[in-house]
């Protein structure tokens, strides 16, 4: 078997270890969370008394907020801590001797998580959308689908090099935990999971969407829902393709520079 | 007295910590800013679309905002480094040397660590709050705001409790992720006017995990009209869920298996 499948075995039996955990946290968090959200978007609907707000109906504002939080957990991966952790204790010394590049193997557990939720999205998203819309599933529905979960698997390597870069001050800081947290909140709300972009004002949009989070959480999510032109979804994938590089070498500086910092032993 | 004297004890080391990681100190204290500024630009953009939200208007949303904001500044400031630690005492058995201590063990892991930065971030709350208060166009009293700011300190400390019983089953289950992932998912259920909860989810979001009430009750008792039987509702589910933690915690205390957990 060779070392990205043993990886990727690995980190799956850790995801399902802890059964108890994994179930609180699929149901509980996911499930609670529409619920608050379609409840606060129902009074709005309500005393508006409209059927729609800002492009939405009531059901297709609810798989917007199944699929957006949905979308951040698999850009978020194996969440924080993933690699400061290892620098701060001196962890990283193991990757002298083992055969693996540590960044690809960093990468390969953080996708694994990532990969592992972008299933339940699915499966989530299926279901919601046969019990909220009342029109039959079509066979575009299935590709856009397949479609965005294609997209968001690519954007989750983004975000892996997003948080990379918030992760990697742990060779000069003692605790970047943090930078990790207001990375996502800057990402959740610029990138439209708390939300949908087209409630914000046009001024904000127009800077928004050319920045990553935007193209990595609403792009996707619009792409699914069907909300999205093919020019609009391109432009958005576009911009996520054009982020990647920049991002990457970004990651690639900051891991040699800090490297020249490291001193092997927990601080 | 003794414990009063214990916990000034706590402070002072505290601070003095708190000043030897400088940088993380700041970095904390910017996150708090921004989970503010992203609360706030939510709020300000949902108005944008409706004139009403569960029967408040944007001022009324707004002190009720700001509300939320100080009560997760002041548990950050008193209770969460402390609430983070307490599942990782259980799980690795650290909690042995506070077991043995001559001191409430639930004082002592609960309020060992005062979070400085958030202390700077709390008066951060607190001018934002002022702030919501002074732009509000609904008229009150001197003691109807003395009256919110004692249901703002109640909701606070049941936000404490529900934490803590969302902590201890770490007894049971060894890791105490799961369910503090779902407890700060939960957040989100302080965080909306109790009023758009219906059905089966208001009674869950009131009775059974009522974090509806930590700010929400209060906010809607100080706005009028406050009836008896709101009021009565907070104080009986704050009381239930205060001695449901306790006896958990003894339950838990019970199955603690020390460094083996």
């Amino acid at each position: 078997m060779s070392w990205p499948v043993r990886v990727v075995s690995t980190e799956l039996r850790k995801i399902i270890a802890y059964r108890s955990d994994f179930w609180v946290n699929f149901l509980g968090q996911t499930l609670i969370q529409l619920f608050i959200a379609r409840a606060l978007w129902q009074s709005i609907f309500e005393s508006n008394g409209q059927t729609e707000i800002g492009g939405f109906t009531l059901g297709q504002m609810t798989l917007y907020y199944l699929l957006a939080p949905l979308t951040m957990k698999i850009l978020m991966g194996e969440n924080i801590g993933f690699l400061s952790r290892e620098i701060y204790d001196g962890g990283l010394n193991r990757y002298l001797v083992w055969p693996l590049p540590p960044l690809g193997y960093k990468l390969l557990t953080y996708l694994t998580y990532s990969g592992f939720y972008l299933l339940q999205l699915a499966l989530l998203y299926t279901l919601g959308r046969l019990a909220l819309d009342a029109r039959p599933y079509e066979l575009s529905e299935f590709l856009r689908l397949l479609a965005g979960v294609g997209y968001v698997f690519i954007a989750a390597i983004g975000y892996f090099c997003l948080m990379c870069l918030c992760e990697m001050v742990a060779f000069w800081a003692d605790n970047t935990w943090t930078l990790g947290v207001m990375l996502r909140f800057v990402a959740a709300f610029l990138g439209g999971a708390f939300l949908p972009l087209s409630f914000f004002p046009e001024a904000a949009r127009n800077i928004i969407e050319y920045l990553p989070f935007a193209a990595f959480i609403s792009g996707p999510v619009n792409l699914i829902l069907g909300r999205s032109t093919p020019a609009e979804a391109l432009q958005s994938f576009a911009v996520m393709l054009a982020w990647l590089p920049v991002l990457g070498l970004a990651v690639k500086a900051l891991w040699k520079k800090g490297n020249l910092q490291y001193t092997g032993v927990g601080m | 007295m003794r414990y009063l004297r214990l916990y000034l004890h706590f402070l002072r080391f505290s601070f003095s910590r708190a000043m030897e990681f400088r940088l993380d100190f700041f970095f904390k204290i910017i996150m708090d800013c921004m989970f503010y500024v992203v609360n706030l630009g939510f709020y300000k953009i949902l108005f944008l679309t409706t004139p009403m939200l569960a029967g408040w208007s944007e001022d009324q949303t707004m002190v009720f905002v700001s509300s939320y904001l100080l009560v997760d500044a002041l548990h950050m400031t008193v209770f969460a480094s402390n609430m983070w630690w307490l599942p990782y005492y259980v799980n690795r058995g650290d909690l042995d040397s506070y077991l043995i201590r001559p001191v409430s063990t639930l004082f002592f892991i609960s309020l060992r660590d005062f979070a400085a930065n958030s202390f700077v971030n709390l008066l951060i709350a607190l001018t934002i709050f002022v702030s919501a208060l002074a732009n509000l166009q609904t008229p009150y009293t001197t003691g109807q705001l003395l009256f919110y700011l004692g249901c703002i300190l109640n909701g606070w400390l049941l936000h404490y409790v529900l934490q803590m019983i969302f902590i201890i089953p770490v007894f049971w289950t060894q890791s105490g992720k799961g369910f503090n992932d779902f407890f700060f998912s939960m957040g989100m259920a302080i965080e909306r006017p109790d009023l758009v909860y219906r059905g089966v989810l208001r009674w869950v979001l009131t009775l059974i995990l009522p974090f509806a009430l930590i700010v929400s009750f209060p906010a809607r008792l100080f706005f009028g009209p406050a009836t008896p039987n709101l009021f009565l509702h907070l104080v009986a589910v704050t009381l239930g869920m205060w001695g449901l933690m306790l006896w958990l915690w003894r339950k838990g205390l019970r199955a603690y298996s020390s460094a083996s957990s």
